[in-house]
């Protein structure tokens, strides 16, 4: 009788963390009373020959108590391919012919703001690695799960440390969660191409609520603030300035009017997001809706528009379909090229920065065996693809800098294995 | 003082009555169900989420984010 109280306890438990928002975040998801693994292979390909990435995750999850858990992540990726490196006006572009990349600068004449623009790739060899972890616990007492994790990430330009903290409140019957996250970032850029050794601080602060709605429906609520101080430019990236000032302090590109970029050093950025999921009775399946506003101190705006449609199949099997639409405002420094000075002395020709929009749709096939061996008690295969279109027509509302100079498109392709024991 | 705490019990109370949906126990099996979680796996919603910020010029989310360069 004892044997059997248990385990309906245990079963109670399992169910009861198994509900939408009570478990913290991605880091303690896979919370569970037995070990388990997760691995996954991850392929990025840009359109035109672009950047290709091949990335390589685990997560190894153990539990150490009833209430004591460790995890850690890991991630190997390596991209090569080649990648935009300046914007400039095509009537001064010395072109290399058969080659993505310039000779030379034409400055005996005169460029106007609304002469059209041409992207300069770097070459296409570019390849490099990184490697991250993360290792962290996560310590539920009552009504409240503690975590904690520390992160390094490594490549041959770049070293980051950070630490994230977290703690989740489970309240009302189980009907909320209430959790609060901060972490920060100590990064460390020394790009292979030039002479620089840079510092950079990240704060991350995380709020997020959960609230079921209806034993068919789920809400939830996040905002974040983050700060970034220190170097927040692309180490490699140049600009276009037309008539700068020779005492510039601004760090010559190698051609003549070609410069480093330079951007703002103080960075604050907050995001509202809201999430809500719909189960579909007659079909057993559910749509999950998610809207996110984002806003920064360099005047970039983002709305994000997310629809997802999960339909389990027989035999264990699921088909999950999504799509996805986005767009952003330009920084207010931003510029394709720059016919003169600007005041507060901020330049970038980034993409990243630009205004533009990007759709995406994805479809993903997971198939999960129950007991699969005497040792496992799950193993869990998915299979996913996702084609995204990234275009300056695509933003909302009125662009201001007319560029479609860097649309591309790109695939992401994953497939994972899962294995609780 | 004491009105201050009256103020904050009138205000859980009525968080309590709009937050609580007249579900008992038995009847949170859907909620358990693997569809009705906002993460499904844990790594490909990293992926993701790694690939757009390094695309695009937004953080936050659902998840707190974390470090690297995205340079290209």
């Amino acid at each position: 009788m004892v044997a059997a109280k248990n385990s309906t306890l245990k079963a109670f438990t399992v169910a009861a963390l198994a509900l939408p928002g009570l478990l913290p975040t991605a880091k303690a998801a896979q919370k569970t009373t037995k070990p388990v693994i997760d691995f996954q292979y991850g392929h990025y390909q840009e359109s035109d020959d672009r950047i290709a990435v091949d990335i390589y995750q685990g997560i190894i999850a153990l539990p150490i108590s009833k209430s004591l858990a460790i995890q850690s992540n890991w991630v190997v990726d390596t991209f090569s391919g080649a990648t935009p490196v300046l914007t400039m006006p095509n009537s001064v572009a010395q072109v290399i012919s058969g080659a993505s990349g310039i000779s030379g600068v034409d400055d005996s004449k005169t460029v106007t703001a609304d002469e059209q623009a041409v992207e300069v790739m770097t070459g296409a060899s570019t390849r490099e690695t990184r490697y991250g972890i993360d290792l962290g616990f996560n310590y539920t007492l009552n009504d409240f799960v503690f975590s904690a994790s520390g992160s390094r990430s490594e490549e041959p330009d770049y070293l980051s440390h950070g630490y994230n903290l977290g703690v989740e409140w489970i309240f009302n019957q189980k009907f909320n969660t209430l959790s609060l996250g901060f972490g920060q970032n100590f990064d460390q850029i020394s790009p292979t191409t030039r002479i620089l050794n840079e510092e950079k601080t990240d704060y991350h602060l995380q709020l997020g609520f959960s609230q079921v709605v209806s034993k068919e429906s789920v809400l939830k609520l996040s905002s974040s603030y983050t700060y970034n101080d220190g170097y927040l430019s692309n180490p490699y990236k140049k600009v276009f300035i037309q008539d700068l000032d020779t005492n510039t302090n601004l760090k010559s590109g190698g051609f003549s009017n070609v410069y480093y970029e330079n951007r703002p050093d103080k960075r604050h950025q907050w995001s509202a997001s809201l999430a809500y999921i719909q189960y579909i009775s007659f079909l057993k399946a559910s749509v999950q809706l998610d809207y996110r506003y984002f806003k920064d101190s360099w005047d970039i705006s983002s709305h994000t528009f997310e629809a997802i449609y999960r339909q389990p199949l027989n035999k264990g099997w699921e088909l999950v379909s999504r799509l996805r639409y986005y767009s952003q405002s330009e920084a207010k420094f931003y510029k394709n090229f720059y016919i003169q000075a600007n005041a507060n002395n901020h330049y970038s020709s980034d993409y990243r920065l630009a205004g533009f929009g990007t759709l995406a749709g994805g479809i993903k096939l997971t198939k999960e065996w129950g007991l699969a061996s005497k040792f496992t008690k799950s193993i869990k295969i998915e299979l996913g693809v996702e084609y995204s279109t990234h275009a300056a027509d695509l933003k909302l509302g009125e662009q201001t800098t007319a560029s479609n100079l860097s649309d591309f498109n790109y695939i992401l392709c994953n497939s994972s294995i899962n294995i609780k024991f | 003082m004491a009105s201050y705490f009256r103020l904050l019990f009138v205000i859980s109370c009525a968080f309590q009555a709009a937050c609580t949906p007249n579900i008992s126990p038995w009847e949170r099996g859907i909620l358990a169900k693997p569809q009705m979680s906002f993460q499904s796996n844990a790594l490909e919603s990293s992926l993701r989420k790694h690939m757009q910020h390094s695309k695009e010029a937004s953080t936050g989310g659902h998840s707190t984010g974390g470090g690297g360069c995205g340079c290209s």
